[in-house]
């Protein structure tokens, strides 16, 4: 056993796992991506090796900074592996007025031992807004959403590095967002139905503000939003406010009919009433709770080795006191 | 190429003579005292005007020196000039590649003078406490990073032409560049940690594999590989230096290629 912790202990091993884990990344990004199972296998021989440093080598006992930094590192790369067990990353886009739901989140990266509380996770999106400086450069989102607690209902106002959290899920806003149109379709003897249609994402594709559905009857058609201004020269904020332009519905044989909010128009087996245009807004949602252990142990880290570095210079060896000590023997 | 569009490149300009006139006075006087005080005052003088050229920038646009390439060499080539003007002052032993340096420093000053000056309105995600901790543990470790290599490359020039004896004499500055190459790594680390920290409120996750991250952890890694070859192996000293040099190469790429080519989030998402 002892055996086996000293091979694997070898600073050698170290180097090639080392060397190993820079040829999976750069393969992984520059020729072609790799299964993820490359780097976790670097990951875990990387860690067996540390830990086996650490249980046999001397030289930790004598430096306990430099066992600290070693320690720390093993600790960052167990929390990692937890974070993809437990953790969770997701992503959402909601128009206003919209409530959340879980079953509209797209799942990205889920662990087998993710607690799942998302469909607890209960709010109303509220307004949206971006600004703009000329040439379309994005300044400040604000994103309002409304939530029940204990006190009834409440307003959180969030956007860019400020995160909306609820039941341990971080929400925060992407620069995806756009127009949403929220559409009643009212059947002939079928049930009333609402929802929205997102347009592409603006103003980055305001040049194609557009998107295809089916009707409840059974029609496709094509929605199109009359083009929105964009001042591209001037300081702007984006908002639903901002629309006052027309919705066309272009059928299957070409007819274009024009739709202003709150008006219906007939088609083949029902009504289709515009209800109203507002923003939507992406988000990534994201569920990370070792995510403090992970910061504490890289700056323990960070701070052992600097401290490591200040007590012994002298580790790396003096080619000249070398040569020195050489000739005196 | 457009020199000369902003008053602040006249900092530039006055720093990109007091590096030439440092690496003449260097190359011309080496080893003596009256030098160390001339290269001393002129690398607080290009100091001085660099942060004086930063300075009417930020006033003038309301914003720190993030985003162009013409503002990360700016602001890089203060940082690097007030670390190695400390470093000159204190390790005398790196005064032997001041001429190295120059020549390094004198690249730099003229690739600022070329770029664009135009500027680039800061996203909203870069408004943010950590990113500061992230671009200063980032600008240490370069200049560490930066003075260690061209200490390296002096002393690998000295051994391919000087005798044996010569070598071995040049070879008591080893230990200096391993210290700077530990410090380096220090700040290094640090930065990941901050940018870490950064890049998780910025844009909900601290790791996103982006050309930028994903190239910094490959100097992070190459650094622990040479350090631990280092302690590892009885390395000739010139393989040791090369591989110095070599760290800063791919360093010298991750900040000044890799952000201006990718389309990165940290480059700004519209």
């Amino acid at each position: 056993m002892k055996k086996l912790l000293i091979g694997l202990s070898s600073l050698r091993l170290t180097l090639l796992v080392i060397l190993a884990l820079i040829v999976v990344i750069v393969y992984d990004l520059e020729i072609t991506p790799l299964h993820e199972s490359w780097l976790a296998a670097c990951f875990v021989l990387l860690a067996l090796n540390l830990a086996a440093a650490i249980a046999v080598r001397t030289q930790f006992r004598r430096q306990p900074a430099l066992l600290v930094f070693h320690l720390c590192l093993l600790a960052v790369v167990g929390l990692a592996a937890v974070q993809t067990l437990t953790g969770f990353d997701g992503r959402i886009e909601l128009a206003e007025n919209q409530a959340f739901s879980r079953q509209a989140t797209e799942v990205m990266q889920q662990g087998p031992w993710h607690a799942n509380d998302l469909g607890q996770v209960n709010f109303v999106q509220g307004p949206v807004e971006v600004d703009y400086s000329p040439k379309l450069r994005r300044g400040r989102t604000r994103s309002k959403v409304f939530h029940r607690n204990v006190q009834g209902s409440e307003s959180t106002v969030f956007g860019d590095t400020q995160a909306y959290h609820d039941h341990g899920y971080r929400f925060i806003t992407t620069p995806n967002k756009g127009y949403a149109l929220t559409l009643t379709w009212l059947g002939q003897g079928t049930p009333t139905a609402t929802g929205n249609i997102h347009m592409p994402s603006f103003p980055v594709r305001e040049w194609d503000q557009q998107n295809h559905w089916q009707l409840p009857s059974g029609e496709r058609v094509v929605l199109e939003l009359e083009k929105p201004s964009v001042p591209v020269m001037t300081d702007w904020t984006l908002s639903s406010n901002d629309f006052d332009g027309r919705v066309f519905i272009v059928r299957q044989d070409g007819t274009r009919l024009a739709l202003n909010t709150g008006n219906a128009i007939t088609l083949d087996g029902g009504k289709l009433r515009l209800d109203e245009v507002g923003l939507w807004i992406g988000y990534r949602i994201e569920s990370n709770a070792v995510l403090p252990w992970l910061f504490i142990s890289g700056l323990l880290a960070t701070l052992a080795l600097g401290w490591h570095f200040w007590q012994n210079p002298p580790a790396f060896k003096d080619p000249e006191n070398q040569n020195a000590n050489n000739a005196t023997a | 190429m457009q020199i000369m569009q902003q008053p602040e490149q006249l900092s530039i300009i006055l720093a990109l003579f007091c590096f030439l006139v440092i690496g003449f006075t260097a190359l011309s006087y080496p080893a003596r005292k009256f030098s160390a005080i001339i290269i001393m005052g002129l690398l607080m003088l290009a100091t001085t005007a660099l942060a004086v050229g930063l300075a009417l920038r930020w006033g003038r646009l309301g914003q720190g020196p993030f985003m162009t390439l013409y503002e990360v060499l700016h602001s890089n080539l203060f940082s690097l000039a007030l670390v190695y003007g400390l470093l000159f002052w204190r390790v005398e032993k790196i005064r032997v590649a001041v001429p190295v340096g120059m020549v390094f420093f004198v690249i730099l000053t003229t690739w600022a003078l070329v770029s664009s000056t135009e500027a680039v309105v800061l996203p909203p995600t870069f408004d943010h406490p950590w990113l500061w901790a992230h671009v200063i543990s980032g600008k240490l470790f370069l200049a560490f990073c930066m003075t260690a290599a061209t200490l390296a490359l002096l002393l690998l020039w000295r051994c391919e032409f000087r005798s044996f004896e010569g070598s071995v004499k040049v070879a008591s500055h080893d230990p200096v560049v391993w210290r700077l190459l530990a410090a380096a790594f220090v700040c290094h680390s640090f930065m990941l940690i901050a940018g870490a920290v950064w890049a998780h409120d910025a844009w909900g996750s601290y790791w996103n594999w982006d050309p930028l991250e994903t190239w910094s952890l490959l100097t992070w890694l190459s650094l622990v590989a040479v350090l631990h070859i280092r302690v590892t192996f009885e390395l000739p000293v010139w393989l040791g230096w090369s591989l110095a040099v070599g760290v800063f190469v791919l360093a010298f790429l991750t900040f000044f290629g890799v952000p201006f080519v990718s389309h990165a989030p940290h480059k700004g998402v519209m």
